[in-house]
């Protein structure tokens, strides 16, 4: 599958990994609600080192859809809070 | 729902609205190509303005470094005339130029950081933007509209992904250039306001009594020579020499 992390790039990853990042996903979901930014910092960047430690980065000049978008390494609590909002946090 | 699904599921949507836009599916290419063209420019200007925001902050830190040596050479002056009271406020001032260097030092290196991913941004942007030109005059070339839909679909969505992650990032590179401006502006107004020195401006308390010190001792130093030089009048005394009255 194709894996995107916004402001990094897109990655190839297994999908033996989905389990993993899903697990994680729930971790950031469940510290964000606890107001623990240091916990929710620590399962972002698992995640983030999961997929590219464990994929290869997608050509630039491939242009291909993501199956799954990760937000960026440096996203504070904040911002993925306003994820659960109804503007969310894209532009335009 | 967790973060994953709902970052991808908005950003899909916005995507598959822009898809809707238009009735035959090639006009649909150019009009992505267009944008994708002005996002380049949005992202080269984004660029530009981290760049200029950084120097910003490298010149402040370069004068603040300059004021410390001018503080360091205050105090030790004004130990040896002896006045500890302004040593400590040169000391004092010192201090907090130094925090503020290293505040600006952070600042500096968060925007250098910015820079570099934005740069990155651009180049992989720029070879996707290449690739996505060179596809669409395949496609309008090789296909019918109802042929093309699919291709066109698929690779409009693809940049239109790309599109979206870079609006972001160049909006957060926005974002932190702007606050850091704000900072640096403030910073400029402290210094302007005298709680910091500032090296183009008037004379800071410190100097200004140093130079007092400075320019009563040169009059003694002046006046001895002049007695040394000037015999005294037999009749008169000392006190009543006028050359030798300030």
């Amino acid at each position: 599958m194709i894996v995107r992390i916004l402001g990094d790039n897109q990655y190839v990853l297994d999908s033996k990994y989905l389990d993993k990042l899903n697990e994680l996903d729930n971790c950031m979901v469940d510290h964000l609600s606890n107001d623990e930014a240091d916990k929710f910092n620590s399962c972002l960047h698992e995640m983030i080192q999961t997929i590219r430690e464990r994929g290869t980065p997608l050509d630039p000049a491939e242009i291909r859809p993501s199956d799954l978008i990760v937000p960026s390494p440096d996203i504070t609590p904040e911002e993925a809070r306003k994820l659960f909002t109804k503007d969310g946090i894209i532009p335009g | 729902m967790g973060i994953l699904d709902r970052l991808t599921t908005m950003i899909k949507a916005k995507i598959s609205s822009f898809l809707d836009r238009h009735e035959d599916p090639r006009e649909t290419l150019d009009y992505s190509y267009e944008k994708q063209l002005e996002l380049l420019t949005n992202v080269k200007r984004g660029v530009a303005d981290v760049v200029t925001a950084k120097k910003r902050l490298e010149l402040q830190k370069a004068k603040l470094e300059s004021n410390i040596e001018d503080l360091n050479n205050q105090a030790r002056e004004a130990v040896s005339l002896g006045r500890d009271d302004l040593a400590r406020i040169a000391l004092e001032r010192k201090k907090d130029s130094m925090a503020q260097i290293e505040s600006l030092t952070a600042q500096i290196a968060d925007l250098e950081n910015e820079q570099i991913k934005l740069v990155n941004t651009e180049r992989r942007l720029s070879a996707k933007v290449e690739a996505f030109r060179t596809k669409k005059e395949t496609i309008k070339a090789q296909y019918s509209a109802a042929e093309a839909q699919v291709k066109i679909t698929e690779s409009v969505t693809g940049i239109s992904e790309e599109m979206a992650d870079v609006g972001m990032s160049v909006q957060r590179a926005e974002e932190k250039t702007e606050s850091m401006k704000a900072r640096s502006q403030a910073l400029d107004e402290l210094i302007d306001a005298g709680t910091l020195q500032d090296l183009t401006g008037d004379q800071t308390k410190v100097e200004e009594e140093l130079s007092k010190i400075k320019s009563s001792e040169e009059v003694d130093q002046e006046l001895k020579i002049l007695k040394q030089q000037v015999p005294v009048k037999k009749k008169a005394k000392t006190e009543e020499t006028p050359e030798a009255q300030q």
